[in-house]
């Protein structure tokens, strides 16, 4: 049964979450992510989104530790989007393998401005 | 139970065919650490009293997502059951306008699995006449509005309202992005790319459809077909385009 095999993955990332923000010093994530970093923290965080190594479970993980140090959500939602549409791990286990490399390269180029839009959009109406 | 770990898409635990998957792969072990290492920082920082602190209340939170957790396994599960694959692959090809990347958009939103039956959908779909564009769509679609990923991982660690107006913010961007990907890719190529039908299709063993009929899409079948006949109807396809090209 898969759910068997999720729970222990989902304890860990909720449970470790919570001690990794612990740790993290709040200035460094509100200094690049908070509310104020601007379209800095934008890029900043695209950046580290495509960079992230591993799935879902480090992803949201990273995410959900910006948000409980003070990110700014514009910021959090550009590094959640970088992350689904960039992360360097998937595209070269999966995408690259089974896809036409030129298509994964296409898809990737035509996919950039998207983590800035969805940021403007997050700005514009003040949401989450 | 079908498999729904779908949503999970790492590195771990990649399920190739002969092997077991591994129930823990390296970024459990690697997320293990990172958190090992915090929770001593604290325990260094807090004492005890701070370990537990924080363990209590995310063991509420890990308590209080467990049912949404099976009803996401559940879920996956039953709509990879009964998705009627073979209906789904049409439509798609590059004259199908805003029509084909909505379609595009909405298969990948409710396409189930992960990565290792996303990618090879997609990559059948582009073998079989879709064009970038709405493929573009189905892809960023499945990524950033696919349910199995928010249910399974976003929702429990992000939250509802975050996970919630994220994907709300994201629903207009598979629709951009395939209409982006079909304008930038007729000026790349302005004299198109005919269609080509895979010598896949013509031969027995590998139909150009995935999962091969009358088979469930995580059954043996419908990985073998990934395995072997993905990547081939894809190659055969470039090829095809090579050869007329050239």
């Amino acid at each position: 049964m898969d759910f068997v095999n999720i729970v222990p993955r989902i304890a860990l990332g909720v449970i470790g979450s919570g001690y990794i923000a612990a740790v993290i010093p709040q200035e460094i994530i509100t200094g690049w992510l908070g509310p104020d970093s601007g379209w800095l923290g934008v890029l900043t965080a695209t950046i580290a989104g495509a960079a992230t190594p591993g799935g879902p479970v480090i992803g949201f993980s990273i995410g959900a530790v910006a948000l409980k140090a003070g990110g700014g959500p514009p910021q959090v939602i550009a590094y959640v989007i970088a992350w689904a549409l960039f992360a360097f791990q998937r595209v070269l286990l999966w995408e690259i393998p089974f896809m036409p490399a030129r298509f994964v390269w296409f898809r990737a180029a035509v996919s950039l401005p998207f983590p800035f839009l969805a940021a403007a959009i997050a700005m514009a109406i003040g949401k989450p | 139970m079908k498999d729904p770990a779908p949503a999970d898409d790492a590195a771990d635990a990649e399920p190739r065919p002969g092997h077991i998957r591994k129930p823990v792969g390296w970024s459990m072990i690697v997320i293990g650490a990172l958190v090992a290492v915090s929770a001593g920082l604290v325990w260094r920082r807090d004492g005890t009293a701070g370990v537990l602190e924080i363990l209590t209340h995310d063991l509420g939170l890990f308590g209080g997502i467990l049912p949404r957790v099976l009803a996401g396994c559940l879920l996956g599960a039953f709509i990879a059951e009964i998705l009627p694959h073979e209906k789904v692959s049409r439509s798609l090809g590059p004259n199908s306008g805003l029509t084909g990347l909505l379609i595009g958009t909405a298969f990948g939103a409710i396409l189930p699995g992960g990565p290792f039956t996303a990618y090879p959908v997609a990559s059948a779909l582009l073998a079989v006449g879709a064009d970038f564009g709405a493929t573009i769509a189905m892809v960023v679609s499945w990524t950033l509005i696919g349910y199995g990923r928010a249910i399974a991982w976003e929702l429990p660690i992000m939250g509802t309202d975050f996970t919630l107006w994220r994907i709300v913010i994201s629903l207009p961007l598979p629709v951009l992005a395939g209409a982006l990907g079909r304008f930038v890719y007729v000026r790349i190529y302005p004299k198109g790319e005919p269609e080509c039908v895979p010598p896949c299709s013509s031969t027995s063993s590998c139909g150009p459809r995935w999962p091969p009929s009358g088979t469930s899409p995580s059954g043996a079948a419908g990985r073998c077909w990934l395995h072997h006949c993905a990547k081939a109807a894809w190659i055969s396809s470039i090829s095809c385009r090579a050869s007329r090209s050239g």
